[in-house]
């Protein structure tokens, strides 16, 4: 149960967000990888509710993902080594899409790639389907190719970027790494190669040793943290890039509450993603979106875009 | 219907060993032979997840009991649970056990606290089988066995320090020509070795452990390759069929 689940609801409030043209229910978007296709989580509660769903990161090919240890927990956070496993991009058009497009929100595909010529591929069959952004994945750091390479330094990830928009009609979000040299810089280029939209931040690049066999505990040795641990480090480079380029930003990092969520849209965030906290407690969306409105009634605030960016 | 964690209450946690407990909670608790709950001795956010565990009964009131040995933090915390305190439970989860056929003759392999399933299993199996079997594999300390006694006709067991009954592993004891039906939960090296020996893989059937972060079949974390293809113990087991693993 959310904190003000108890109190009555007194006054309409709005909690709609307008993204390049889209407008979503709520701010409040599932984070790719976090939650499949939707299909899981709507066992648990009606997941039509949200903002959007983003979908599990997404190939030109069918992927099986990484062996080994996929899964590690640290204070507060969660440090996973999946490696993209998807069923590929035309797989993903033909048999998820229309489950996901049927709920009535908005539906992001997460897509990655080994290379350009891998995103650009992806990039046009997805052109050419029902989704309503391609969000561009620049910053997976569990594939051993492309991924999160194309995210660390500004000119790969403009030549990426700007491939991906010349065949892409829909709009474009690019998912950012906090592992990137500079973050603001990164902002800056994705935005001058043509992003829609910034997402950001994908996870932390980090590592574990099993000190009793004496040798890392992911294959990869390295591995992505996700969790409430990143929040306050997610929420200073949303806070960051927010201050310095002028397309809208979804925050996320570490967000397992609706106080969260306003602490990243008073930053600047435009809507947020919530990721590793749906695995916390599988109906942590829709407690959010409650607490969200029963805040806002009591507080008086009567649209998201009131207590945007208040600093 | 929202399905979400809920709180309840234990009603006793009782060390068996030197880190194996028994958890009793107290509900109205409905499952299937096989599935699993997501479980948290607490409440705040460390740690954040919860910890898939097995069903080792349920009893006629509908209380549910769990077996756990301690392997990390979450575990440590479980077993520190006293009378009335809280406990957060999801559930239940996974496909369940298929059941035998009438008059078959069965055997339960169990590794460890992987003899956990087993028991709620020959609870269910008891007025169908022909005869069940339960060959239980230690380290060294054993426990639990006297609570299978009314469910089963026979208990073989194995000690690899030879401690108690035979030294070595549990497989090495098991005809499986004699069984229709083989079930069997433990670690894998043990599960594996069962597959190797049982002419026909089909009949043995795997209770299969992993770690987990959603336990609903969202995060992949507990993906594994079979001969289908990848499948999550979560969300398509935790019972697979023996026929499905690659054995490499």
């Amino acid at each position: 149960m959310g904190l003000y689940s108890e109190e009555v609801s007194l006054y309409l409030t709005d909690l709609r967000v307008n993204i390049c043209g889209h407008e979503f229910k709520n701010p409040i978007i599932a984070a790719s990888g976090t939650f499949g296709f939707g299909r899981e989580y709507n066992e648990f509660y009606d997941v039509s509710i949200l903002g959007g769903i983003s979908s599990k990161g997404l190939t030109l090919n069918p992927k099986k993902g990484n062996k080994g240890i996929r899964l590690y927990e640290t204070p507060s956070g969660l440090i996973n080594s999946i490696g993209l496993e998807n069923p590929g991009v035309e797989e993903f058009i033909k048999k998820e899409l229309p489950f996901m497009k049927s709920l009535n929100i908005k539906v992001l595909a997460n897509l990655g790639g080994a290379d350009i010529q891998e995103y650009v591929e992806g990039a046009k069959l997805l052109n050419r389907s029902d989704v309503d952004f391609i969000e561009l994945n620049i910053s997976c750091p569990n594939v051993k190719e492309g991924g999160m390479a194309f995210g660390i330094k500004c000119e790969n990830a403009d030549e990426v970027v700007r491939a991906v928009r010349k065949v892409c009609d829909k709009k474009l979000i690019v998912k950012l790494s906090p592992n990137a040299y500079d973050i603001v810089d990164m902002a800056k280029t994705c935005q001058n190669a043509g992003a829609d939209a910034l997402s950001l931040v994908n996870t932390f690049s980090a590592v574990a040793i099993d000190i009793f066999a004496r040798k890392p505990v992911f294959k990869n040795i390295k591995a992505g943290l996700s969790g409430p641990a990143i929040k306050p480090i997610a929420l200073r480079m949303v806070y960051d890039v927010c201050k310095n380029v002028e397309i809208p930003v979804i925050g996320m990092g570490g967000i397992v509450s609706f106080k969260d969520v306003f602490e990243f849209i008073m930053a600047g965030a435009h809507a947020v993603q919530v990721g590793t906290a749906n695995f916390i407690e599988p109906v942590t969306c829709k407690n959010i979106i409650n607490d969200m409105e029963l805040f806002m009634n009591e507080k008086g605030i009567q649209s998201i875009d009131e207590i945007r960016k208040i600093f | 219907m929202e399905r979400a964690y809920k709180e309840y209450r234990v009603i006793s946690n009782e060390m068996l060993g030197a880190n194996v407990f028994v958890t009793k909670v107290k509900g109205s608790f409905k499952a299937e032979p096989g599935q699993f709950y997501m479980v948290k001795a607490w409440q705040d956010q460390d740690p954040i997840l919860g910890r898939p565990l097995s069903i080792l009964d349920i009893d006629e009131e509908g209380n549910l009991y769990f077996l756990t040995q301690v392997v990390g933090r979450g575990t440590k915390y479980m077993q520190k649970l006293r009378k009335n305190d809280r406990i957060y439970i999801l559930g239940p989860l996974g496909n369940k056990f298929p059941m035998c056929k009438e008059n078959e003759k069965v055997a339960l392999v169990g590794g460890s606290v992987g003899i956990a399933p087993l028991l709620y299993l020959a609870r269910k199996l008891r007025s169908r089988a022909f005869k069940i079997e339960l060959y239980a594999g230690f380290r060294s300390e054993v426990f639990y066995l006297d609570e299978f006694k009314p469910f089963v006709n026979k208990i073989l067991l194995s000690t690899e320090d030879g401690s108690l009954g035979y030294k070595g592993f549990i497989t090495d004891i098991i005809n499986t020509g004699e069984y229709d039906r083989i079930y069997t939960c433990g670690p894998y090296p043990m599960m594996r070795s069962l597959l190797l020996k049982a002419q026909n893989r089909n009949k043995v059937i795997c209770s299969m452990e992993s770690r987990m972060a959603c336990g609903v079949g969202s995060c992949l974390g507990c993906s594994f390759e079979t001969s289908q293809g990848m499948r999550r113990v979560c969300k398509d087991g935790p019972i697979f069929g023996g026929g499905v693993f690659i054995l490499d």
